[in-house]
């Protein structure tokens, strides 16, 4: 089945050596050298992503080819908005062949070397102090988490939701930046309601990822989200009400865990 | 003389700059009546600062092209609008197309695998074949032609090309690509 879809990736991008690096429910990512349209030297070891929404079978082929373009489109055009945003860091986008659901996009991060050269996700970065507390909650994590929830604040400032916010989605770049991936859920909303609920996301997120440690990473994320919102009046005002929206809807998740 | 194959397409691309022109009205008069020997495209360079903007837009005009789906006559008119970021093809043609009064000119020339094509460039052009080199096209982009063509967020109009950084550049082409990316979407 899989490699069916590969096949099918590899018919509408000929000659691209394609590697897969995720296979999730709605589209597989690959990495290649070759770059679409700019001549690669054969030593660059600069790398492009691919993201491929295949057909699914179970749809309707037509409005199957509709969804498909609409949200490759929808997923690129996040990327442009972002552009737009200098102080969100994010990947630039290379090339969309909407029709075929495929966006090309420049690869963010960088492999750890003491990790199993995994890739510099939020996620991985923290995983390797998990079993030493004293690493795992240094000045250095404490900056870099304060440093992605601002970018975070910055985001919702700019009114752009992501709608799946995991430490997988969150890369810290080489220089220890923060920078997003993945607009698959995202959408722009200026209702406090939406970003509460993008928050409350990640807190569970990080709750159940990074469990150890969740409740002062998640402490320093929010430090940071709120220095995102700046010092100016009106924005203090929006960001009170996204964080009064941001309790009501966690208490809302413990009521509701409460009742089983 | 640049040459360029685009990995996932059969055709590939030659791409010439000139400065100097002497006969941009010559090869207007001529493109516009359809003549063979004039079949490129024949390129604004007032509106084009990087390598990468012209070769987004072949990407973009070439993967329409093989999928049959091109708004215009052919692949060479087909470059031209793809340069633009509007959907209005008269708009982009004009903007990105060459001026009667140019005396610069970028050429692409889009051949197809095996096709044994045989013109010489300077029987068409008359005027000084140089490198195409991002470092010359910036310096003579004209930012007031860009920001008609493009309507950047926020204005290019006020921003002096001298100030600008490498920082600005690539921020620049980074919108740009966006935008020829994404016409149309
Ligand atoms: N621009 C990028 N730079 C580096 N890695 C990337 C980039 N985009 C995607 N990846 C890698 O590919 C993985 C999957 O990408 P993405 O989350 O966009 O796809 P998805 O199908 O929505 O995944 P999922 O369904 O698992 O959330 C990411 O977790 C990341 O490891």
């Amino acid at each position: 089945m899989s490699d069916e879809l590969i096949q099918l990736a590899q018919s509408h991008l000929q000659n691209i050596p394609l590697q897969v690096i995720s296979q999730g429910a709605e589209a597989i990512v690959f990495t290649t050298k070759t770059h679409p349209y700019l001549p690669t030297s054969k030593d660059s070891h600069t790398e492009y992503i691919i993201k491929y929404r295949p057909p699914k079978k179970y749809r309707h082929p037509q409005l199957d080819a509709t969804l498909t373009k609409h949200r490759t489109i929808a997923e690129a055009r996040l990327l442009q908005r972002l552009t737009n945003i200098p102080e969100i860091q994010s990947p630039g986008l290379i090339a969309l062949d909407a029709r075929n659901g495929i966006i090309w996009m420049e690869k963010v991060g960088y492999e750890l070397i003491d990790y199993d050269d995994k890739i510099s996700s939020l996620k991985n970065w923290l995983w390797r102090y998990n079993d030493n507390q004293e690493k795992a909650l240094t000045e250095e994590i404490k900056i870099a988490l304060e440093k992605v929830g601002c970018m975070i604040g910055k985001a919702h400032v700019n009114d752009v939701i992501h709608g799946d916010l995991t430490s997988s989605n969150i890369i810290i770049t080489e220089a220890q930046e923060a920078c997003l991936i993945d607009f698959g859920l995202s959408y722009q909303s200026a209702l406090p309601e939406d970003k509460g609920v993008d928050l409350y996301v990640l807190d569970r997120a990080i709750l159940s990822t990074h469990p150890k440690y969740a409740e002062q990473y998640n402490e320093w994320l929010m430090a940071g989200y709120e220095r995102g919102y700046g010092k100016d009046k009106k924005s203090l005002i929006k960001l009170k009400e996204v964080l009064k929206r941001y309790e009501e809807v966690r208490l809302r998740g413990r009521k509701r865990s409460m009742l089983g | 003389m640049l040459s360029v194959k685009i990995p996932q397409f059969q055709q590939s691309l030659q791409i010439y700059y000139f400065e100097n022109v002497e006969n941009s009205t010559e090869i207007r008069t001529k493109l516009l009546s359809g003549q063979d020997s004039h079949n490129f495209a024949f390129v604004n360079p007032d509106v084009i600062f990087s390598k990468e903007q012209l070769l987004s837009a072949c990407y973009r005009a070439l993967l329409d092209y093989n999928s049959g789906k091109i708004r215009t006559r052919s692949i060479h008119s087909e470059i031209i609008f793809c340069l633009g970021s509007s959907g209005n093809i008269v708009d982009s043609l004009t903007r990105f197309g060459i001026k009667e009064d140019g005396n610069r000119l970028i050429i692409l020339k889009v051949i197809e695998k095996e096709e044994d094509v045989e013109y010489t460039i300077d029987e068409i052009v008359k005027g000084d074949n140089k490198d195409l080199d991002d470092a010359l096209l910036r310096e003579n982009v004209d930012f007031k032609q860009m920001q008609k063509a493009y309507k950047f967020q926020p204005s290019l109009s006020n921003s002096a090309r001298e100030d600008f950084k490498e920082t600005d550049w690539s921020l620049l082409l980074r919108k740009t690509v966006d935008l020829i990316q994404l016409r149309g979407c």
